[in-house]
């Protein structure tokens, strides 16, 4: 996969000289940052057995919530200090993950039956409190006050030195948590085991119930925090549409090699996938092929990654029995 | 030594008592086996025992040395291991009993030694995707012990082992048992029972109506006497049987026929009324065969016949033939086409369709409260019975079968044979795949030998004396062509075996 990454950009960098660029590789690297954010978490869900498909809405739901109530405006009347606005934005994040883990897990939803519900749910919560508006900090009347912006313009927009912006150290900070939470604690590796056999991990009494919520908080949160960032980033926010993130960050997430059966999923795959989806885009848009081709590109690119994949899985399992075989060649176990 | 003691357990699931005022005592020691009929409350105890499920009155305490433990740890190894697929025999070790939150998931200190002991540490870095399932078997005895527990039960745990793995288990399970735990050993194979344990329950009913071993010597016969409610309707298939001769003109004529993956090669043969076994060794070829009259799998050459005759199939794993969702009714019915299900075409007629199943669960046998409960609430053997009836049903010409008794209690082994038996009284053929010596004897006219991919002998049973003799014969088959693959091996010596297994006829 990374060869297959290489590649690409070999061949983008060929095409179009300005490929390899700074300037345009630091926007390839800042568009990475609410999918790659979204999909770390989206492959613990994915890692379990389950998904959550409301995960773009959620994205949305919370910058225009947290718009909406600190520039006043939308739906909701008042207007609130900003700390508070963004605590209101996460908190309907933080709902809307335990909402998807109550139906799922109380309840007995399929996730797929209760996040598709949820996902319209704050879809059109959003467009509620957003009244279709767009929010823009800087142009708002009353205009919030200085430091207010200052404080929200570093959260994802400020400049930090040779034309960074300081949301690709929250990339950078996620990408770190997730593969510690992923690869080196018990949590992980006990979401590994439940995705893997869940009578098993019932036998073994793992705290499933508790995982899996904790799974799917973590996973609105991502996507609320996602939502903030670029919200922070772009400098306004409007009515935005949850289907087109949703299916990149899925894409992401199986282009990584996770399985949806659960029990596989990595964070570094993951991120290639994110890399791979978000050169793509990055690429395609520079050659100018236009945004109905890139969509055709784009789909083929991902069938063909979850098809080699599934390829290589079987020579490695074929390699396994060989080497299996061979040791149990030495005797009866 | 450590000892369980149970007292009037009883359990009801709606209608239908589980248990009832059940009582034992089990000491550790040595292993103690646990048989009884399919629904005789087998699992249900099981389940109580390891705390899955709650007795609705009863309770159940350990003791050692006269104190009574307050906290004790009973582990089930499962007939299908709840093990991890996608981690490291190591790691399988380490869920659940992971040593520290942090850094890579570890199991305890003791887990290379209990690996060492169980044999296992040789593949303590392999997936157990890769690995056979006597090693996911080890691995759930290895959590067992690494859990410390005090009781271990089996459950049907060597049903999908060869026999080497399955002795290598009895030697394990002794050892359990000498190391002061309590070992608990449920199955349906009688000459298990008599090596394995030194006192066998017989569990019927939901309740204990047998503990044998403790004064008088454990034999088959003695259990299997216990096992049978009523062993003087023993039925004397034998007698009941149609005219052995093999003049009568056959069904189907193989010329020639190879499997198309190459499971067996050029065989000629034919099928008469009747019931004819196909006795071979897993690799012989001989399922693949049934598969292929059943019209199942590719072959290379000609069936004479095949177009004119009807055949239906039954495969061996109730995985493939039941289905879970229906109720037994549906079931029974769901083989049947348009003409029997529909009137007027093309509208279910579901007071038709429910006449129709009644009156099967009459005639195959099957002990459901009704048609309409859930086919999963069967025992194992009335599903059986329910899957051939579906099958019988279809009124073809010839009924392939494969394996039909796998898993299933001795009164039920008996009713399907009957079944089967009536079916061809008909002037119909069976086919029958199998691998238990003595119930090929019991219900065949005839024995298609398979060795290697080729049919090496046509035996007509009535010409063999005694089970022994065709146990002799079929080794001799075996012997003949040595060294066939590694599992394959394993598999030929369980026909020396299974001279001393369940008989169906118990004397």
């Amino acid at each position: 996969m990374a060869i297959g990454i290489c590649v690409i950009a070999l061949t983008f960098g060929i095409a179009h000289p300005q490929f390899f660029g700074l300037g345009n590789q630091l926007t390839l690297l800042r568009s990475m940052v609410s999918l790659g954010i979204i999909a770390f978490a989206q492959m613990l869900v994915i890692l379990v057995g389950e998904i959550d498909l409301s995960v773009g809405a959620v994205y949305g739901l919370t910058a225009v919530g947290t718009a909406a109530l600190w520039l006043g405006g939308g739906a909701i009347p008042v207007s609130a200090p900003l700390l508070v606005a963004l605590a209101f934005g996460l908190a309907l994040a933080a709902l809307a993950g335990l909402l998807n883990g109550f139906l799922v897990l109380r309840a007995g939803l399929p996730s797929f039956i209760a996040t598709l519900g949820l996902l319209n749910v704050t879809q059109g919560l959003q467009l509620l409190i957003g009244n279709a508006a767009t929010f823009t900090p800087d142009y708002n009347e009353p205009l919030p006050p200085e430091w207010e912006r200052t404080v929200f313009k570093l959260l994802g927009g400020q400049e930090i030195g040779a034309g960074i912006p300081s949301e690709i150290i929250w990339l950078l900070f996620a990408l770190i948590l997730f593969w510690f939470l992923r690869h080196r604690t018990i949590f992980g590796f006990r979401l590994v085991a439940m995705g893997g056999n869940p009578e098993a991990a019932k036998v073994a009494r793992l705290p499933l119930a508790k995982y899996k919520y904790l799974v799917f908080l973590l996973s609105s949160l991502s996507a609320g925090v996602a939502g903030i960032l670029d919200f922070s980033y772009v400098g306004s926010v409007g009515p935005s549409d949850a289907g087109s993130l949703l299916f990149s960050v899925i894409a992401a997430v199986v282009i990584g090699g996770a399985s949806l059966n659960g029990g596989r999923g990595t964070v570094l795959g993951t991120l290639l996938g994110v890399v791979l989806l978000s050169l793509l885009n990055n690429g395609l848009a520079l050659l100018g092929v236009g945004s109905f081709a890139q969509l055709l590109f784009i789909g083929i690119v991902t069938i063909v990654a979850v098809w080699i994949d599934i390829f290589s899985q079987r020579l490695i399992r074929r390699a396994g029995h060989r080497a299996a075989e061979g040791a149990e060649g030495r005797g009866p176990p | 030594m450590i000892v369980l003691t149970a007292s009037s357990l009883a359990k009801r699931y709606g209608a239908t008592r589980a248990l009832t005022d059940l009582s034992l005592r089990l000491q550790s020691g040595s292993v103690i086996g646990i048989a009884g009929p399919n629904g005789a409350g087998k699992s249900t105890l099981m389940r109580i025992l390891c705390g899955e499920e709650r007795a609705d009155s009863g309770e159940i305490t350990f003791t050692q040395a006269g104190s009574v433990l307050s906290d004790f740890n009973v582990a089930v190894v499962h007939q299908e291991p709840q093990v991890w697929p996608n981690l490291t025999v190591r790691q399988n070790l380490a869920v659940g009993y992971e040593t520290k939150s942090f850094g890579r998931a570890a199991a305890g200190a003791d887990a290379d030694a209990i690996m060492e002991m169980l044999d296992i540490a040789r593949f303590a870095d392999f997936e157990l995707a890769d690995l056979s399932l006597a090693v996911h078997q080890r691995v759930e005895i290895a959590r067992a012990m690494m859990h410390r527990a005090d009781a271990f039960l089996f459950d049907e745990p060597n049903s999908a082992l060869t026999d080497e793995e399955s002795r290598s288990l009895f030697a394990l399970m002794q050892q359990l048992a000498q190391d002061g735990k309590i070992v608990l050993l449920v199955t349906h194979r009688l000459n298990d029972l008599v090596n394995a344990c030194k006192r066998v329950l017989v569990l019927r009913d939901g309740r204990i109506v047998a503990d044998l071993g403790e004064n008088d010597p454990l034999t088959e016969a003695a259990i299997a006497a216990q096992l049978t409610s009523s062993p003087k309707q023993n039925l004397q298939l034998k007698q009941q049987g149609v005219d052995r001769s093999t003049t009568t003109k056959p069904m189907l004529r193989l010329v020639s026929c190879s499997d198309g993956a190459g499971a067996f090669r050029d065989i000629s043969m034919s099928i008469a009324p009747g019931i004819l076994v196909l006795a071979g060794v897993e690799g012989s070829g001989a399922r693949e065969l049934a598969r292929a009259i059943g019209g199942f799998a590719t072959t290379v050459g000609e069936i004479e016949g095949q177009r004119e005759r009807s055949v239906v199939y039954v495969a061996a794993s109730r995985r493939h033939t039941v289905f879970p969702n229906l109720s037994v009714g549906e079931n029974i019915v769901i083989r049947l086409g348009a003409s029997q299900l529909a009137s007027p075409s093309p509208w279910l007629n579901h007071a038709r369709i429910a006449r129709r199943a009644r009156a099967c669960l009459a005639k195959y046998g099957i002990k459901a409260g009704d048609i309409s409960d859930p086919v999963t609430s069967l025992s194992g053997g009335n599903q059986q019975k329910v899957v051939l009836g579906a099958a019988l049903e279809k009124n073809a010409d010839i009924l392939v079968v494969e394996e039909p008794t796998r898993g299933v209690d001795v009164a039920s082994k008996r009713d399907i044979y009957a079944l089967m038996r009536t079916f061809c009284q008909g002037g119909k053929a069976v086919v029958l795949f199998c691998t238990e010596v003595p119930e090929m004897f019991d219900v065949a006219d005839k024995i298609a030998v398979l060795s290697r991919g080729s049919l090496v002998d046509e035996i007509a049973v009535a010409d063999v004396p005694t089970v022994t003799d065709l146990v002799d014969l079929l080794a001799r088959y075996e012997a003949d062509n040595p060294g066939i693959v590694h599992r394959g091996e394993h598999r030929a010596s369980k026909f020396s075996h299974a001279g001393k297994s369940s008989h169906i006829s118990s004397p």
